[in-house]
């Protein structure tokens, strides 16, 4: 059987198909890194955009201050004026960007007033007046940490307003409402305290990213937590679970200090959802001809006529296929390190994966490439499946083409197939194949997408499948007559 | 004596209801070159596919090597080479390849065995050649190598001479004859073109609806159907005729077919010069393979 399995593996790498093919998923590995090297502008927020000072200049013109109608408008975009300006004197990607739209805008509102209307008085203006200067003096002087310094003083004593109102309230509801106002004010403290602790500057960066993500997420997991996460309906607590995830993640590269800004590592890491197309094109173009092709080119009489038993000689062809698929998924795995590797710094391996697992609600690291063959091995059932059912049409109809479109249909009707079986709660789907054949649902305490299904009984469902298909294909292919071609 | 290599017994076979073949039994011994003779879609093919294992056996049985094909298919093929249809090769491959992909499924045969082969069949200068581009001639002689490279005792050709010239028809008579008497191999050759056949069997069956019509030396079909006729030509059939006697019948008006034995003919030119007939030539007329066939199977009919 080892030579026929050599004569099988001989016939496909003499042949240009599978060449093409590689050459064609290489092709698009390049692509697919030097688009996202050549689109990704990092972590900058583009507080303007070339053009946008000249439209409000244009605003402006057309309004008059002394009209009191108009006032206010005029007001506004002359201090839209003014606050792009400055941010176009610091530059987008600076830290001062931030600090001058979200902290400065009120004080150049109130020095712009002044100078067109006598609502302000003398004693704000200088207020907002003497702000300002010091702003741009701190600014000059890159010292970013005086604004954080100055957020943790008016948080400090906001918090000590709100615990002080704790002790007098006694309505259960207001004191929920306090403590709901306490927990953001501590988390607000908690990110302050770590810019200054880790030096993460207000200028745009992985860390100052995960800054604000935290906040976001970690505010929303608190209001689950606030109420019964039993009670939640599925997608409330899909949207809590994603929220615990990237809270949690948030804060464990906060903590640690991790930056991960190698996007080639990233797009290694979700390789499978990259290029699972290819490796599926790959896998059932080969299985969907090997069969076929024999009959098609009438060979297969030649093959028949050798010493070896039919079923021999079809699961050699089987056993191929999932050669292939596999040699397939390494070579992808391969040239994207390679491709990544040049396109975005050799770096990409040094830092392990990281990942939140719900069993043990905690964040975790794995290799990085025990991690990206985890998520594989997760994902072979539904490539050894479709490529298993390519073989199997390939054998029952002897046609290409017809084996090599029914497994791409069935692979692209699988998540309206699920989608459908969700919104009318149809049960019985857990014993069809599409929600059981992806395991990566099953990973770090995930949940699965239908209630009752467990590994065991997915691998059970997955391997009667793939039973069914082989041992038809075999009693088809043994008890076939050989007509004349 | 000669061993029996193939021995079909009684073989049935029905497509859709309709009966290709109804009870064929035939044997191959060693040493022999049986030509299967049949008007197409007399089950010439079919006959072939029930014993190569390619198709079900209605009923009946195939046996080679004393193995049967159904119960013990591959032990029974292991020695048999066989050409089915056309010598459908892997194109994109060339021809080394391709006898190398079928030097890999047994274990006897080596590289110095290819070789051999391919000097045999005539190959040497284009068998790194891509099959695609060969001519058909080429391909049936890479057809004949990669069914015999594995030394087979029965070697079964489906209609060898097609798309193959004069020559190549001659090389091929001649590698199957070097093959019978030297190897001892039994051959079996399916065709319907009887000209070609006559030349390179010894034995021959005739196959017609798929029912054995005759299975004899090929020596014997001739000489049944063609004792002792002498044709004459003449200047006057019809005196001739009157001289001659009952034993002649005149074909036109100066040829005259005489049936008699050898020793006669002298005493009848003898009588025919006497008279004063004008003798211009005379044959013996050999009656070739196809006429008997013709009469055999009574033309070319097919349900």
């Amino acid at each position: 059987m080892i030579n026929l399995i050599g004569n099988e593996l001989k016939k496909i790498f003499k042949k240009k198909t599978i060449y093409i093919l590689l050459i064609i998923t290489l092709a698009y590995i390049l692509l697919m890194n030097i688009m996202i090297k050549v689109t990704d502008d990092g972590y900058s927020y583009h507080y303007y955009y070339e053009g946008d000072i000249e439209y409000y200049e244009s605003m402006l013109e057309s309004l008059n201050p002394q009209n009191a109608s108009e006032l206010s408008d005029y007001i506004n975009y002359k201090t839209q004026v003014e606050l792009l300006n400055l941010t176009k004197e610091y530059g987008n990607e600076s830290w001062q960007a931030f600090v001058i739209n979200s902290m400065l805008t009120s004080d150049i509102n109130t020095i712009v007033a002044h100078e067109y209307s006598d609502e302000i008085t003398e004693e704000a203006y200088n207020e907002a007046k003497t702000a300002y200067d010091t702003a741009i003096e701190r600014m000059d002087a890159d010292d970013w940490k005086y604004f954080v310094n100055m957020d943790l003083e008016e948080i400090n004593s906001s918090l000590e307003e709100q615990y002080n109102q704790k002790e007098i309230v006694k309505d259960s509801q207001a004191l929920a409402s306090i403590e709901d106002t306490i927990y953001n004010l501590e988390l607000q403290k908690q990110i302050d305290e770590w810019r200054l602790d880790k030096n993460i500057s207000y200028a745009p960066s992985f860390l100052n990213d995960q800054l604000q993500s935290y906040y976001g997420y970690q505010s929303t997991v608190h209001q689950y937590e606030n109420s019964k996460i039993e009670e939640l309906n599925p997608e409330e607590r899909q949207d809590y679970q994603t929220s615990l995830e990237q809270a949690s993640l948030a804060r464990y590269y906060l903590e640690n200090n991790i930056s991960l800004d190698n996007n080639g590592r990233e797009i290694f890491l979700t390789l499978f959802n990259n290029y699972e197309l290819f490796i599926l094109i790959i896998g059932i173009v080969i299985a969907g001809s090997i069969v076929s092709d024999e009959f098609n080119k009438g060979t297969i009489k030649l093959l028949l006529v050798k010493p070896y038993n039919r079923i021999k000689i079809l699961l050699s062809k089987f056993i191929v296929c999932l050669l292939i698929l596999v040699l397939t998924i390494v070579f992808i795995a391969v040239c994207q390190l390679v491709v990544g590797s040049i396109v975005f710094g050799f770096d990409s391996l040094t830092t392990p994966a990281i990942f939140y697992n719900f069993d043990t609600n905690r964040v975790e690291t794995m290799n990085i490439l025990a991690y990206v063959g985890l998520i594989g091995i997760c994902k072979m059932p539904i490539y050894i499946l479709l490529t298993t059912l390519a073989f199997a049409c390939s054998t029952l109809f002897t046609n290409s083409a017809l084996a090599i479109a029914v497994p791409f249909l069935g692979y692209m009707s699988a998540a309206f197939i699920n989608q459908l079986a969700l919104v009318y709660d149809i049960k019985q789907i857990i014993y069809f194949v599409t929600p059981n054949w992806d395991f990566t649902y099953y990973l770090f305490g995930g949940t699965p997408l239908f209630d009752g299904l467990t590994v065991l009984f997915s691998l059970a469902i997955c391997l009667i499948y793939l039973l069914i298909m082989i041992v038809v294909s075999c009693v088809v292919f043994k008890r076939r007559d050989i007509k004349n071609i | 004596m000669q061993n029996v290599i193939l021995k079909c017994d009684n073989l049935h076979k029905s497509f859709r209801k309709k009966e290709i073949l109804k009870g064929v039994s035939l044997n191959v011994s060693s040493g022999d070159i049986l030509g299967f003779i049949g008007p197409n879609g007399a089950g010439k093919t079919t006959t072939i596919k029930l014993i190569l294992g390619l198709q079900k056996i209605g009923s009946g049985s195939v046996t080679i090597n004393g193995f049967d094909i159904k119960k013990n298919f591959e032990k029974a093929i292991s020695k048999v080479g066989a050409i089915i249809e056309n010598p459908d090769l892997y194109m994109y491959l060339s021809g080394y390849d391709n006898l190398k992909l079928i030097a890999n499924l047994y274990s006897n045969v080596d590289k110095p065995r290819i070789d051999e082969v391919v000097k045999l069949v005539g190959l040497e200068n284009r068998i790194n050649d891509k099959v695609g581009k060969y001519s058909l001639g080429m391909r049936q002689r890479l057809g004949v190598a990669q069914a015999i490279l594995h030394k087979p005792n029965l070697l079964i050709l489906d209609e060898p001479t097609n798309g193959l010239d004069p020559e190549g028809i001659r090389d091929l008579r001649n590698l199957l004859v070097k093959l019978a008497k030297e190897e001892n191999m039994g051959i079996l050759i399916s065709s319907h073109n009887l000209a070609e056949l006559e030349s390179f069997c010894n034995k021959v069956c005739i196959i017609k609806n798929g029912v054995i019509v005759e299975t004899s030396d090929i020596e014997e079909v001739k000489k049944e159907t063609s004792d002792g006729n002498y044709i004459i030509e003449v200047d006057d059939s019809k005196r001739a005729r009157i001289i001659i006697g009952d034993m002649s019948t005149a074909q036109d008006s100066t040829h005259i077919l005489v049936h008699s034995d050898k020793e006669n003919i002298p005493f009848i030119i003898k009588k025919l010069v006497l008279q004063d007939i004008k003798i211009y030539s005379i044959k013996e007329d050999v009656v070739s393979l196809e006429d008997a066939f013709f009469k055999k199977t009574g033309g070319n009919v097919i349900d």
